[in-house]
């Protein structure tokens, strides 16, 4: 699944089919795309190079941003989801409770 | 035979409650008491000074130096003898363990140490009382040691026959104090005629040779003072309306001081059945039960209920001045055009779970116990090399982190010297893992309430046969919650978030309105208590008094005695028959009981070991005693009287009366 993308040189989040340029983004679609990321354990970025340039420069520098905070949150996703899982597993076991905290 | 209290303290030393001594309550105790001889044995300390003035205040009676030394968490008590050459060996060797006491306990080794003539001393470690002495610091004292000492009667006659046992001594462990109210009841009788350390110590070795009465009965206890010699296991008092029961009773409690004594008076049980007490006994019963069951959550509240909740607020900073520094570029600048300007932080978080891994595999490598099957699967080579190659992981880890840290702090200096010269704002820092852990957290705890306010058994406990039911679930709207956590404040916000089953809020709110962590973490569900009989449906009044009376047999058994003053007027006989007097019978096997009854299926057929009985004569009561079925009882002075016919007229309103009855229920079968 592809959450950041670059087409005709311009740059796209993606998001429940839809594409939004990341220049108009909004907190909930950071919101919405860090749920997405958690959720899913196939996440791709397309990464900004010479081939595939954006050549809005304010375009650039928010892609370029928000690919550097992405990909770090789905590099560390894992251990998040490990460390939430410390947290809580005292109380989901001794209440037998029906809790999956792998997905949000 | 001679009368011994061998653990007296004189001086408060910070171990024992606070007070200062009193040379009068010393005398009093020894006269009362009719001791022979005592020692005096204070925490850690023996004072030469006051040993000598209290030898010189009291007449007829021997008084031993001696002193109560803390070994390996338990306590000793050492008494020495008392000729003046010894006393002062004793005294110099007590200098020194105050020099080495401060430190803490001190061990065995320490103990033989300092107390070089120990082989000379009688030495009592606590064996059936706390702090116990343990197996293994029992062992390293070996032969030395004399007697261990007990906490009441019934763990001296339990101990006396238990022959793999120490020899069993038991002594007021008194304070003599300005002001001291308490008695005792505690005392050792030693078969000798001279009073000699040797020939004493010699004695309490000799478990044929030690009692707690005088004549010599193992399974008897004196009480009021030695007038009246008590079984160990059940003892009824019988009496008229008037002829001192209640008084005799009393007289029992306060020899061996409230706090020992379970003691459940006329009525008492009636009263506690109303609904509110009832519930308040309930709960005292399961309060252990609702404090482990609650325990993880109440963790858990307090974990979330500091974190901070702005989520959205900070995305929305974080995009605001990325899109605020983007579209600045056409008035950019060659500071906001820096690399580093726009350049993220690393924000580099500690593993945690590195630094456990790594203990356990120290753990693997240290046990002992088990390195035979450890070692059968893995070699102690692989485990070592395995245990390197984690800690080059670990010491690059932490490097790592300390580099990137450090550029951080680098980028951030930076950054603001570069934004000082630049009109253009930079790019907030934003730190999703940190955030989307805190939304997770709220998150998860919200799905975690939602489950634990649904109806759900947690615990059914027996009580004979009654059960106790315990149960979580909603609270049932806003008073049911304060009454429950004893709140008297308006906590109308909280509840509207409450019953939108927005419990994160909730608790933040209740938090707000300024309720403590501690409270709040009880206020999200509810743990109910209910008592049912064997059908599954709530008790009535009867049975609350009988679940009342069972649940106090219950407890009795974390006192020294129980006393129970006329049961009778809450109990049927079914009840007294089938369940009473099997359960005091059991309980008798533990601890001494004193019943006072008027009613004869309880008395008569609970089949009591003594009968006690007494006469108010003229204003004076008397007490008379005497094993059940014996043909008379005896009082203190050596007066008799004759059993059957007190025990007919009290029981059955005289022979007469109990033949009709018979007569009655005869004819009445025909």
């Amino acid at each position: 699944m592809k959450v950041l993308k670059i087409e005709n040189n311009e740059g796209y989040l993606e998001l429940n089919d839809n594409s939004i340029k990341v220049t108009q983004v909004t907190k909930e679609n950071i919101f919405d795309v860090l749920k997405l990321i958690y959720n899913n354990d196939q996440i791709e970025f397309d990464e900004l190079t010479e081939d595939s340039p954006i050549n809005n420069e304010a375009q650039r520098i928010v892609y370029d941003n928000m690919y550097e905070y992405l990909t770090k949150f789905n590099e560390e996703k894992q251990k998040l989801k490990d460390e939430v899982r410390s947290e809580f597993e005292d109380v989901i076991n001794k209440y037998k409770l029906n809790i999956d905290i792998s997905h949000i | 035979m001679k009368k011994i209290d061998f653990h007296i303290h004189t001086i408060s030393t910070g171990i024992e409650k606070q007070g200062v001594f009193s040379m009068e309550t010393l005398l009093n105790h020894v006269n009362n008491n009719e001791l022979d001889v005592i020692a005096i044995t204070n925490h850690n300390i023996f004072d030469l000074g006051q040993y000598k003035e209290i030898v010189k205040s009291i007449k007829d009676c021997i008084v031993f130096p001696g002193i109560e030394v803390s070994v390996d968490g338990t306590h000793i008590l050492v008494i020495a003898s008392n000729s003046t050459n010894e006393i002062k060996k004793f005294n110099n060797e007590a200098k020194e363990l105050i020099k080495r006491i401060k430190l803490g306990d001190i061990t065995v080794e320490e103990f033989k140490n300092i107390f070089k003539n120990y082989k000379k001393y009688i030495i009592i470690p606590h064996y059936e009382k706390r702090p116990k002495i343990n197996e293994s610091t029992l062992q390293k004292l070996g032969n030395c040691v004399t007697a261990g000492e007990v906490k009441n009667q019934k763990g001296f006659i339990v101990t006396k026959k238990d022959l793999a046992k120490l020899v069993p001594v038991l002594f007021s462990d008194a304070r003599m104090f300005e002001d001291a109210q308490e008695s005792y009841n505690r005392y050792t009788y030693v078969d000798i005629d001279n009073i000699e350390i040797g020939i004493l110590k010699e004695a309490l070795k000799d478990r044929n040779r030690v009692h707690i009465v005088d004549n010599k009965l193992d399974d008897e206890f004196q009480v009021l003072s030695g007038r009246l010699s008590a079984s160990d296991r059940l003892n009824l008092i019988i009496g008229k309306r008037s002829s001192g029961k209640t008084y005799v009773l009393k007289q029992i409690r306060d020899e061996f001081g409230c706090e020992n004594v379970k003691f459940i008076e006329q009525f008492q049980l009636t009263k506690d059945s109303d609904e509110a007490t009832f519930q308040g006994i309930l709960r005292k019963i399961v309060e252990k039960d609702i404090l482990e069951y609650s325990k993880e959550f109440n963790n858990l509240v307090r974990k979330v209920i500091n974190i901070d909740y702005t989520c959205e607020e900070e995305i929305d900073k974080y995009i605001t001045s990325l899109y605020d520094f983007a579209n600045s570029q056409s008035r950019n600048n060659e500071f906001s055009k820096t690399r580093l300007y726009t350049e993220t932080m690393f924000n580099q978080r500690e593993d945690k779970d590195f630094a456990k891994l790594i203990d356990s595999v120290i753990y693997i490598l240290k046990n002992k116990n088990h390195k035979k099957t450890i070692y059968s699967i893995i070699s102690r080579e692989k485990i070592i090399e395995l245990l390197e190659k984690l800690l080059n992981e670990y010491l690059k880890d932490k490097t790592m982190m300390y580099i990137k840290n450090r550029t951080d702090e680098m980028i951030n200096i930076i950054q603001n010297s570069l934004q000082f010269k630049s009109s253009i704002g930079r790019i907030d820092n934003i730190d999703f893992y940190e955030l989307f852990k805190n939304y997770l957290y709220c998150e998860y705890f919200n799905e975690i309430c939602k489950q634990m306010v649904e109806e759900k058994n947690i615990k059914t406990t027996s009580i004979q046969k009654f059960k106790i039911k315990l149960s979580r679930g909603r609270f049932n709207g806003a008073e049911e919650m304060k009454h429950y956590v004893n709140i008297k404040m308006a906590i109308s916000s909280a509840m509207s978030l409450y019953n939108g089953k927005k419990f994160y809020k909730f608790i933040r709110e209740c938090v707000n309105l300024g309720i403590d962590i501690e409270t709040v973490s009880k206020m999200i569900f509810v743990i109910r208590v209910q008592a049912i009989n064997n059908n599954d449906v709530e008790l009535s009044g009867g049975e609350k008094a009988e679940f009342n009376l069972l649940a106090e047999i219950n407890d009795a058994k974390n006192y020294d005695l129980l006393i129970i003053d006329e049961p009778e007027a809450s109990f049927d006989n079914i009840f007294i028959r089938n369940d009473l007097i099997k359960l005091l019978k059991d309980l008798s096997e533990t601890i001494p009981v004193f019943i006072s009854t008027h009613n004869n299926t309880l008395g008569m057929l609970m089949k009591p070991n003594k009968i006690i009985l007494t006469i108010n004569d003229n204003g004076e009561y008397k007490v008379y005693s005497g094993d059940f079925g014996q043909k008379e009882l005896k009082s203190a002075s050596g007066d008799l009287i004759d059993s059957y016919g007190e025990v007919i007229d009290l029981m059955e309103a005289g022979e007469e009366a109990y033949k009709d009855k018979g007569d009655t229920y005869e004819s009445f079968k025909n």
